[in-house]
């Protein structure tokens, strides 16, 4: 680098973090590099892109010179980080050129070898094209339930579009779903069933006016780094604001919270209703809220675990989400025995406590921001503990105010733009519609051009997640495609899914299994056919983050070798499938597919990638702009009164694509005012559409002049469902054989399945190896000292791990922690496959081990 | 080198602490200080030896988040060993 360029970056560096520390977004966006600026005659490319690290969703900027990137900064302009980044940010980039990227497409000619690295060949993508299509054209043609397609939340919105219309209207098959199933379907569920709407109504920006923060089975430090740094601004600025975690552990987050709580036995569950129970009993609940806004329910309770693997089936698996109306007096009623000394001992929390975030609830004058994840999601009754979290701020009135609502965070960059709201999972079609719903499907086969009726044959919800890995290790399944994840290391239970326990549960080295990826990875150990991946900034993507932000990200380099962006990869294998298939008489990939792909020339139609995907979102907004489509805005309007409802898809509006390029990201709902497109921040809150309230939707479908101007207009009757939900056991208990509890989860370092940043060796170095996290009277009466070597063994299986007193959470006595980032350390292998009923979404929190000193080779 | 810039934000009665410790640092120059928001850049052969004094920061007394803001890596030998 040149002196004067030298130069240059350096006071380019200093002024943005001057600007940075400032807050002036303009200050940033003035002084961030020009466009454009020449080094010895080559131009520097400036594209708009956004982290695909974490859930947080965080706009960056990127420079290119020569085909390669040469330096990152965080979006001033994007709303959700203004400009900043966690340290992260410096392998964003680097990752892209790790030694061991998947460059050609690999054939597995050893099928023995299976669970290896070993036994593949390189081969053309016309070979292995031809074998994948070839495969999944025959099990389609045989038995289509034995087919699956396992997605991602972090796959690009248009890909997971394209590949739901692919999978659903293609294929006609809803063995379909994402890895978010494994993160956030409890959150999805607690959202549909009470809002009738999926994803949060408030936004990032609530944390800058909230006076109360409650991370409820959230370690936010590490893993969502840049909103925790809010939060801790947030603090500094007011000492008066105050956070309070609600945690079975310690962590990072509680090391810096104002309080900790620390439960265990589904206690979330007790300690919510208490709470409840209290505001009614004091006449502490917000009654103008609760009257012009709430209903009440009951559902379905005792409802058991999914130890079987037909649970669903089951009698009362059939009857988990049935709900019944009751009275406000009747809800009351039921929450009586949630009384302070039984959520106490139900849950260990001290009564004290339990009162100090009562009074919180009970004072009308703050804002209260709950953030919650995984502790609450992956959990035997995560979509109940998501109702009880809502019932609380619905109660209290701590609902639609800007700082004052409950918030779900998210586990991956775009969990809700393309898992929930493209609607990638086996039970859905975009824009929160279902595929058990008729009207749904016929404002589906509206957009799609479909014929009516032709989605009738999938109105039942295929495989979810584990299903789909218990039947292929029942060998009934005979093709698997997977694609954005690392399902051989995140999934549950991995003694049985990767076959290394029942002798009759090895269906997984019968299937054929096609895994597109960017590294060798647990999951390509196990495929059939390797499909090398263009990743991140290799291609054109948009994400949809935590807080409704859809973002574009641009193309700025090629990808290595032959590796190819999976929309095409997805087009070359539907054409294939689909060869001489009609839908209505047509060719069913020119109906389906044939505006973009021309499937003779094996080409995309238009000149670019942006020029693809502004098409391709096109008809995908028109899911939420039903005036685009005639016939779809009929059904939406319910204009023959055939449905008895409107679908009110407006709900979701969607801007034109150039819109999220030009403002640099935008939260839906988005609205249209004199030709300029606006955002929502506040969902249900009455206000300027220009300054981010709900004013369009509300005026549109609700009621302006309610208590706190707010409304739930998504249901029928304008209001929320309080469904009271009460305390039930977790899957597994303590027991002398089994004495603890054993729960996994994520660190800053090491993005779920670290199949890139274990490739940073600085990341590597900072954080090593998977360890047992023990509370130290555990380890003395164990024997057991820093370091040793234990084995974590439960019903399920055992897995081999050092143990530490030293690690990064610091668990109760009974209670022991381990990420499950490390390869070599496949944590999973011991949990157990249970899953909310409802959500369908695994606990990975809380299943029973012992545990067992693993003897030195020179002590034995 | 590479070259990043970074605020890092401290515990108010911390601050100034805070940003002589950076300061002693090697590879790390402090640009200012902007209430409880220290302004640094990172210099440094690599991208993993950038990360490494950047991520040494976390643990100090009184810090409570580091943000990366601008990176700039087209002279890491490690990424590009013939240069960009």
């Amino acid at each position: 680098m040149s002196i004067s360029r030298r130069n240059f970056v350096k006071t380019t560096a200093i002024a943005m973090a001057t600007a940075a520390a400032a807050g002036s977004v303009a200050g940033m966006t003035g002084c961030a590099p020009k466009q454009n600026e020449p080094i010895n005659g080559d131009s520097i490319t400036k594209t708009l892109a956004v982290c695909r690290f974490c859930g947080c969703g965080c706009g960056v900027i990127v420079e290119s010179l020569r085909g390669k990137v040469i330096s990152v900064y965080g979006d001033p302009e994007n709303d959700s980080n203004r400009g900043l980044n966690c340290v992260k940010g410096y392998y964003l980039s680097k990752i892209l050129y790790g030694e061991d990227r998947l460059t050609k497409p690999l054939i597995r000619e050893d099928n023995t070898l299976k669970g290896t690295d070993e036994g593949f060949r390189e081969a053309t993508w016309t070979e292995a094209l031809d074998l994948v299509a070839s495969k999944l054209r025959e099990t389609w043609k045989a038995d289509k339930s034995r087919l699956a397609y396992w997605g991602s939340g972090q796959q690009p919105i248009t890909e997971g579009y394209i590949t739901s219309k692919f999978w659903k209207a293609g294929l006609l098959s809803n063995n379909i779903d994402p890895n978010a199933r494994l993160c956030m379907a409890s959150a999805v569920v607690g959202f549909m069933n009470v809002f009738q709407t999926d994803e949060p109504a408030g936004c990032y920006a609530d944390i800058d006016h909230a006076d109360v923060f409650i991370t409820w089975g959230a370690n936010m430090a590490e893993a969502h780094p840049m909103l925790y740094s809010r939060v801790m601004t947030r603090k500094i600025k007011d000492a008066n604001v105050k956070h309070y975690d609600v945690s079975t552990l310690g962590t990072r987050t509680g090391a810096t919270a104002d309080k900790v709580i620390i439960f265990g036995n589904n206690g979330d569950l007790a300690i919510t209703n208490c709470i409840a129970n209290y505001l009614i009993k004091n006449g502490k609940y917000n009654e103008g809220f609760v009257r012009d806004h709430m209903q009440f329910k009951q559902g379905t309770e005792d409802l058991g675990n999914a130890y079987e693997d037909g649970y669903d089936k089951s009698e009362i698996g059939q009857k988990v989400d049935d709900v019944e109306p009751i009275t406000f007096e009747e809800y009351a009623k039921r929450l009586e025995p949630y009384t302070w000394e039984y959520a106490s001992k139900i849950s260990g929390a001290s009564v004290e406590d339990i009162k100090e975030l009562y009074e919180l609830f009970a004072n009308p004058d703050i804002k209260i921001l709950s953030f919650w994840t995984m502790g609450v999601n992956q959990h035997n009754r995560g979509t109940w503990v998501n109702h009880n979290l809502h019932n609380l701020h619905l109660l209290s009135g701590h609902y639609c105010k800007p700082g004052d609502t409950g918030f779900s965070l998210t586990g991956q960059p775009s969990a809700c733009g393309t898992a929930r709201e493209v609607g990638t999972f086996s039970h859905r079609l975009p824009a929160d519609l279902v595929v058990k719903n008729p009207q749904h499907r016929r404002y589906t086969e509206a957009v799609w051009n479909l014929p009516e009726g032709y989605l009738d044959p999938i109105e039942t919800p295929g495989f979810h997640t584990t299903k789909i890995f218990r039947e292929l290790s029942n060998g009934n399944i005979d093709f698997l495609w997977s694609a954005n994840n690392n399902w051989a290391q995140s999934m549950t239970n991995l003694t049985r899914f990767l076959g290394r326990g029942a002798e009759d549960k090895k269906g997984i080295f019968d299937a054929f299994i096609v895994v597109s990826e960017v590294y060798p990875t647990m999951s390509t150990k196990y495929a059939n056919v390797v499909l090398p991946a263009a990743m991140w900034i290799e291609r054109e993507g948009q994400f949809g983050n935590g807080e409704r932000r859809t973002a574009v990200f641009e193309k700025a380099v090629d990808p290595p070798g032959d590796a190819m962006w999976d929309m095409w990869q997805i087009f070359e294998i539907a054409k294939r499938v689909l060869q001489d298939e009609k839908i209505g008489g047509e060719d069913a990939f020119d109906l389906l597919f044939g505006e973009w792909y021309d499937k003779d020339a094996g080409e995309f139609k238009h000149e670019s990638q942006r020029e693809t995907c502004k098409s391709i979102w096109e008809e995908y907004r028109t899911f939420s702009n039903p005036d685009m489509n005639k016939r779809a805005a009929a059904i939406n309007s319910d204009a023959d009164g055939k449905f008895g409802a409107k679908l009110k898809m407006e709900a979701k509006q969607l801007a034109p694509y150039e819109e999220y390029i030009y403002q640099h990201g935008m939260t839906w709902p988005v609205r249209e005012i004199d030709g300029v497109w606006y955002p929502t921040k506040w969902r249900f809150a009455y206000g300027d559409q220009k300054e981010g309230y709900d004013q369009i939707g509300i005026e549109k479908y609700g009621e302006k002049d309610l208590e706190k101007q707010a409304c739930f207009y998504k249901s029928p009757d304008h209001k929320a469902s309080v469904v009271f939900r009460p305390w039930e056991p977790p899957a597994e208990l303590p027991d002398d054989d089994y004495p603890f509890i054993f729960c996994t989860g994520r660190f800053l370092e090491h993005w779920h399945t670290g199949s890139m940043t274990r490739r940073v060796p600085a990341l590597l170095n900072a954080l090593p190896e998977a360890l047992l996290d023990m509370h130290p009277t555990d380890m003395e009466k164990l024997g057991l000292k820093d370091g040793d070597h234990v084995k974590v063994v439960s019903r399920w299986g055992e897995v081999e791990i050092a143990v530490s007193t030293a690690g990064r959470t610091q668990p109760p006595e009974g209670y022991l922690f381990a990420p499950f980032f490390d390869e070599n350390v496949l944590v999973n292998l011991a949990q157990q496959e249970m899953y909310c009923p409802l959500s369908k979404e695994p606990d990975f929190k809380k299943t029973c081990v012992r545990i067992e000193k693993v003897q030195a080779q020179s002590e034995a | 080198m590479v070259i990043s810039s970074l605020v890092v934000e401290t515990m108010l009665d911390y601050t100034q602490q805070v940003a002589d410790e950076l300061a002693s640092r090697q590879g790390i120059e402090v640009h200012g200080i902007d209430g409880y928001k220290i302004i640094i850049t990172i210099e440094a052969p690599t991208v993993d030896e950038s990360h490494a004094i950047a991520n040494a920061i976390v643990p100090v007394v009184g810090v409570i988040g580091v943000d990366l803001i601008y990176l700039n890596f087209e002279d890491d030998p490690t990424i590009y060993p013939n240069g960009v």
